[in-house]
């Protein structure tokens, strides 16, 4: 393993390191106190190992009330955090997450421009406030103080930091508890409620992660960033009005019947199930988790079903023979039964099957791939109409999803959004990187990994056109009459009338009418898309602003922390098999995914654990690919000919007279000239800084075919390839990268070349095109007429 | 093709079918209107050819793209292929601008045809008629134009605000996602677009009763004109507006049938397939769209058999001389 350089630093508010800070005192007490009215966590955990999970561990207990009227939520918790570093803390920081949407000045807001997921907040809000905390017997609240350590926005409330007059010291754990008060937001990001729909996610003043000489890792709650918290475990009772009664779904697993108590309804949950909290999973480890979250609505309706590892092994046998194969003969890869419940909106009951089957393929593929789901529980939610802002969300043991009426499992949706967020389970829930810092170690390790799985069990996306909220499968073949001023007004469709101060709209976008108009059925094409190149087509619109090792909230705009946390670590991912092999590739994911679970990797330690378990040495790769900004493009241009044949005088042997061939040769073949060899020339040019082994392939009239490897070290010398030939076999392609094995080419239209000219495909389009107008000025004419 | 007499008008028989076959036995004022729209839609669609051609150049198998774009040639040919678009686009608006002023002259001519009764010589006919009429239906198409862009902002501004939004639903800036429902969304939406999509076929009809009453009257006040056909509409709604309705639906009809056979030719479709099968496409295209001017000219058979019945012709018009003598005009 290669020595671990420095990790990337956020910034700190001067003064505070995280040691032992001021009110470090000479002598003490250090003996914990249970508060009175906390329960245990459930039975204590009895794993033959607990091996240590990371810089810290945090239990939660928590009791929280909420008020159906006026969302309002008062809630009670005793945390017990013990200091796995071996640095003491004098000081304790929490995240107020929902304060983010207290008012328009807070650093997300701020952000955003004051519109959530499109919307701008004009009420809705939401805050939260602490009324008391306090440790080792002493009251905390009037050291309470409020942080920026990001971009000193004294308005933001999302992270704050008391001050012990004792440190906990490294292996100390100490207890707080803490009350709070809050106003759930109306949900606009994630959180929230909508009318009666409630789901609350980081809902509770919740401790950061402390890093030892890194000190309190605790950003502020950006508007392009997500959570990093400790793994510990949760045990939530919630109190909440009736009306929810058997429609709550959690984090974990329901702890005992419901109890209902006049109008209201008290539920407990433990995340993870006081069952799991008792095991170890394949690695040894007590599952735990690092967050928990909630929802109620009375409309849900809930579904049940078990995965079974079995039946998904037999249907992809091949998957698991190849996995097999990779991570050695005596790797147990079954995989535990989970129970999975689907709490999904009464009108889109419809669509039950299909959410399970998306999230049972991403229970098979990614345990398969990078190891076992280790709970026994998964809650899968389908946000209400009009909360869709919080569909399409992780959180440990619970994801939400989110769809829509009329959908078709051939456009991908919900499956997709399905696949994704049930993966986040693994990367992330399982593999908990710092999503402030490094987002892309789990999005871009899900995006790239949803992608497979998808092309796996669903194929490719079909597009689609909506009308009136129907989808009609296919596009355009091209768009229709307009886009700017003039060609709107010439054709009708808005017409400017500037002393009026409005447009005149005669033929505008009107569902039904439009179907009439375009006539789908007979002019749109069919539009397939593989997931996996729908990454890269994502990843070229901006490949090289910001490298992909950037804190998020740190990249040069929204767009470009999109691109480099999603697509982009994805294609680099799709693409690594190409450099060490499709087997070495999932060694070294499968040793990185278990040996940093339940743990908080970085950039660095995912790449010593991938060299590790690959067994090979791809720094310069990761160098390249994460930390530069590097692009790349091939292309290969050829010019083929028959050698012209010899002509003109050549001496002869041995009398050395100069000879005409060509005369000679038409007396010999009776007016003809033999056939010559063909001759070709293949120049291949690479462009941008990546030298990536290529590989190039000629095949020939005659059925041959013959390959050779551009290396990186020869692209070191020259940037571009001749490649000569010279034969009776004619050369009718060239290609490289062959079998499309790289992702990352920023054009691919260069890449390959081919003796004979398709004229069929363009009059094919072109049918299109004009079959589409046809009937588009059909229509136009009968305005006329 | 000899073209056929018009049946009487007192045939018996549905009289879109009637009128339908009135319209088919137009053979060369069909075929003139098709080609017309087909010169118009060959105008946008030749630059594609040139630009297909140059993208594949050499550089795709042959056949591999015949039956879909894959994802990384819409990607890598995203830019050229916008700015194409974007000429298309234009250049499509002005072909929509003809087309509207075709349909201006066509209807004339259809119009000219059917009051006529012409017996042989129709495309001359069919011509002087759009000539004739051309001006008086732009002063119609003006309105008509002027009365969708009515119907749409009541039906998706203000007054759908007010009153549906705002008054029934109870939600402000037609925001439906304050509906509980999604199914409550859906079904406003429907009714949003079901009533524009009833508006503007409304409007097309009355478009063609008028253009037919102008016509029958020899009168040039589109306004006027559009006034008692609103009235005449509304008098009697059942017979105006029902073989209309009928000969949309036969329209319908044919181009599902039309569909259904270049599905299972777009089906067999593969990297093997040959330039034939391209131009099967295109002749069922042109199929679809001569049906589709059938159907244009049947309306205006249709709207003439039964203006005759409600709107008597000014006796200083043509058609109302050629009324009043029985005369059939020839070429």
């Amino acid at each position: 393993m290669t020595s671990e350089p420095p990790r990337p630093r956020a910034p700190r508010e001067a003064g505070l390191r995280g040691g032992v800070g001021p009110w470090a005192a000479a002598a003490g007490l250090v003996a914990l106190l249970t508060l009175p009215g906390a329960a245990a966590p459930g039975p204590t955990a009895t794993a033959p190992q607990e091996a240590s999970p990371g810089p810290g561990r945090v239990d939660y207990v928590i009791r929280a009330r909420v008020e159906g009227a006026t969302k309002h939520l008062d809630g009670s918790l005793t945390l017990r955090w013990r200091n796995d570093t071996d640095r003491a803390t004098s000081e304790l920081w929490f995240h107020l997450y929902h304060n983010a949407f207290d008012n328009n000045r807070s650093t997300h807001l701020e952000e955003a421009g004051g519109k959530l997921r499109g919307h701008e907040l004009v009420d809705g809000w939401g805050w939260q406030r602490v009324t008391a905390i306090s440790a080792r017997g002493r009251d905390l609240l009037p050291t309470l103080r409020y942080r920026s350590p990001d971009d000193r926005n004294e308005q933001d409330r999302t992270v704050f930091s008391v001050d012990l007059e004792t440190p906990v010291q490294p292996g100390e754990t100490i207890a707080v508890a803490i009350e709070w008060t809050a106003q759930i937001p109306r949900v606009r990001r994630r959180t929230g409620y909508k009318d009666d729909f409630l789901l609350l996610a980081h809902w509770f003043p919740k401790l950061a992660v402390f890093e030892g000489e890194r000190g309190w890792n605790a950003h502020q709650f950006h508007s392009r960033t997500e959570f990093f918290s400790e793994y510990g475990t949760y045990d939530v009772t919630l109190d909440l009005p009736a009306k929810y009664e058997d429609k709550i779904g959690a984090s974990g697993r329901m702890e005992g019947a419901p109890r209902l108590q006049g109008d209201r309804v008290v539920t407990r949950f433990a995340a993870p199930s006081l069952r799991d909290q008792q095991l170890v999973d394949a690695t040894g480890r007590s599952p735990l988790v690092h967050g928990f979250a909630w929802t109620a609505d009375p409309d849900y309706v809930k579904k049940t079903k078990t995965f079974h590892y079995d039946a998904w092994a037999e249907q992809y046998s091949g998957e698991v023979e190849f996995a097999q194969r990779a991570l050695g003969r005596d790797k147990d890869l079954t995989l535990r039964n989970v129970e999975v419940t689907l709490l999904i909106q009464k009108e889109r009951e419809a669509q039950w099957e299909r959410h399970f089957d998306a999230t049972f393929s991403a229970l098979f593929f990614y345990g398969l791939w990078f190891g076992g789901y280790p709970y026994e529980h998964l809650t899968v939610v389908d946000p209400a109409w009009g909360a869709e802002q919080a569909g399409g969300m992780e959180y440990p043991t619970l994801f939400t999803a989110g769809t829509r009426l009329f959908t078709q499992p051939a456009m991908h949706s919900p499956e997709s959004v399905t696949v994704h967020e049930c993966g986040h389970q693994f990367w992330y829930g399982l593999v908990g990187n710092n999503e402030f810092e490094a987002a892309w170690l789990d999005e871009g390790f899900n995006s790239y990994t949803d992608s497979e799985v998808l092309f796996r069990r669903y194929g490719r996306k079909h597009s689609t056109t909506w009308y009136s909220g129907l989808p009609f499968d296919g596009v355009e073949p091209v768009s229709g009459p307009g886009g700017t001023v003039l060609a709107n007004a010439i054709s009708a469709q808005a017409i400017p009338v500037p002393w009026l101060g409005f447009d005149i709209t005669p033929l505008r976008a009107g569902g039904f009418v439009d179907i009439w108009r375009d006539q789908p059925q007979l002019t749109f094409v069919e539009e397939l898309t593989d997931p996996r190149w729908q990454d890269r087509a994502r990843y070229l619109t901006d490949p090289d602003r910001d490298p992909v090792e950037t804190a998020g909230f740190r990249y040069a705009d929204s767009e470009s922390y999109t691109i480099n946390s999603y697509p982009r670590p994805a294609v680099v991912l799709r693409s690594l098999p190409a450099i060490v092999g499709k087997e070495k590739f999932l060694r070294g994911m499968r040793h990185y995914s278990e040996l940093w679970r339940y743990r908080h990797p970085y950039p660095q330690d995912f790449y010593d654990a991938f060299n590790e378990g690959a067994g090979v040495d791809v720094s310069w790769y990761f160098d390249a690919l994460f930390r530069g900004t590097g692009t790349v493009d091939w292309s290969v241009t050829v010019e083929q000919q028959r050698r012209t044949a010899d002509r003109g005088f050549f001496q002869s042997e041995p009398t050395g007279e100069f000879e005409e061939l060509a005369a000679e040769a038409a007396e010999e073949g009776e007016g003809e000239l033999p056939e010559e060899p063909w001759e070709a020339k293949i120049l291949v040019v690479r462009r941008g800084e990546l030298r990536l082994p290529l590989t190039v392939e000629l095949r020939f009239d005659d059925g041959s075919s013959r390959r050779q490897v551009w290396t990186r070290e020869d692209q070191r010398r020259s940037r571009w390839l001749r490649i000569d030939h010279r034969g009776t076999e004619k050369l009718v392609s060239v290609a490289l990268d062959p079998d499309r094995v790289y992702f990352l080419d920023a054009d691919m239209s260069n890449n390959r070349w081919y003796d004979e000219v398709d004229d069929v495909t363009p009059l094919r389009w072109t049918e299109r095109v004009f079959n589409r107008y046809l009937h588009l000025l059909h229509w136009q004419a009968g305005i006329g007429g | 093709m000899p073209e056929r007499r018009d049946p009487p008008t007192d045939a018996s028989g549905p009289l879109c079918l009637r009128a339908l076959n009135t319209a088919i036995g137009r053979t060369p004022l069909w075929i003139t209107a098709s080609v017309m729209t087909s010169l118009m839609a060959l105008v946008v669609a030749l630059p594609w050819f040139t630009w297909f051609h140059d993208a594949m150049d050499h550089r795709y198998a042959p056949g591999s793209l015949l039956v879909g774009l894959n994802e990384t040639f819409r990607y890598d040919h995203s830019r050229s292929r916008a700015v194409l678009e974007d000429s298309t686009r234009s250049t499509g608006a002005a072909m929509a601008m003809l087309a509207m002023l075709v349909g201006v002259f066509t209807a004339g001519g259809w119009l000219q045809v059917f009051l006529e009764r012409t017996e042989g010589h129709s495309l001359r006919r069919f011509f002087f008629g759009g000539s004739r009429y051309f001006f008086r239906f732009l002063r119609l198409l003006v309105l008509t134009l002027l009365s969708l862009g009515l119907l749409s902002f009541v039906i998706y501004g203000r007054p759908w605000d007010f009153l549906v939004n705002h008054l029934w639903l109870g939600i402000s800036d037609g925001d439906l996602e304050q509906l509980s429902s999604e199914l409550t969304a859906r079904r406003i939406v429907f009714l949003q677009d079901g009533l524009y999509f009833a508006g503007v076929a409304l409007l097309l009809a009355w478009g063609d009763y008028t253009r037919t009453r102008l016509a029958l009257h020899d009168t040039s006040s589109a306004l006027w004109a559009g006034a008692c056909t609103w009235a005449l509409l509304i008098v009697h709604p059942i017979r105006t507006l029902r073989p209309l309705v009928l000969l949309w639906i036969i329209e319908a009809a044919i181009l599902w049938a039309v569909w259904q056979f270049s599905m299972r030719v777009e089906s067999r479709l593969g990297p093997e397939s040959g330039a034939a099968a391209v131009v099967l496409l295109i002749l069922l295209g042109q199929l679809g769209l001569f049906w589709r001017t059938i159907v244009r000219g049947a309306r205006y058979a249709a709207t003439t058999h039964v203006s005759h019945q409600f709107v008597r012709p000014s006796p200083a018009s043509s058609t109302g001389r050629a009324a009043a003598t029985g005369a059939r005009t020839g070429g």
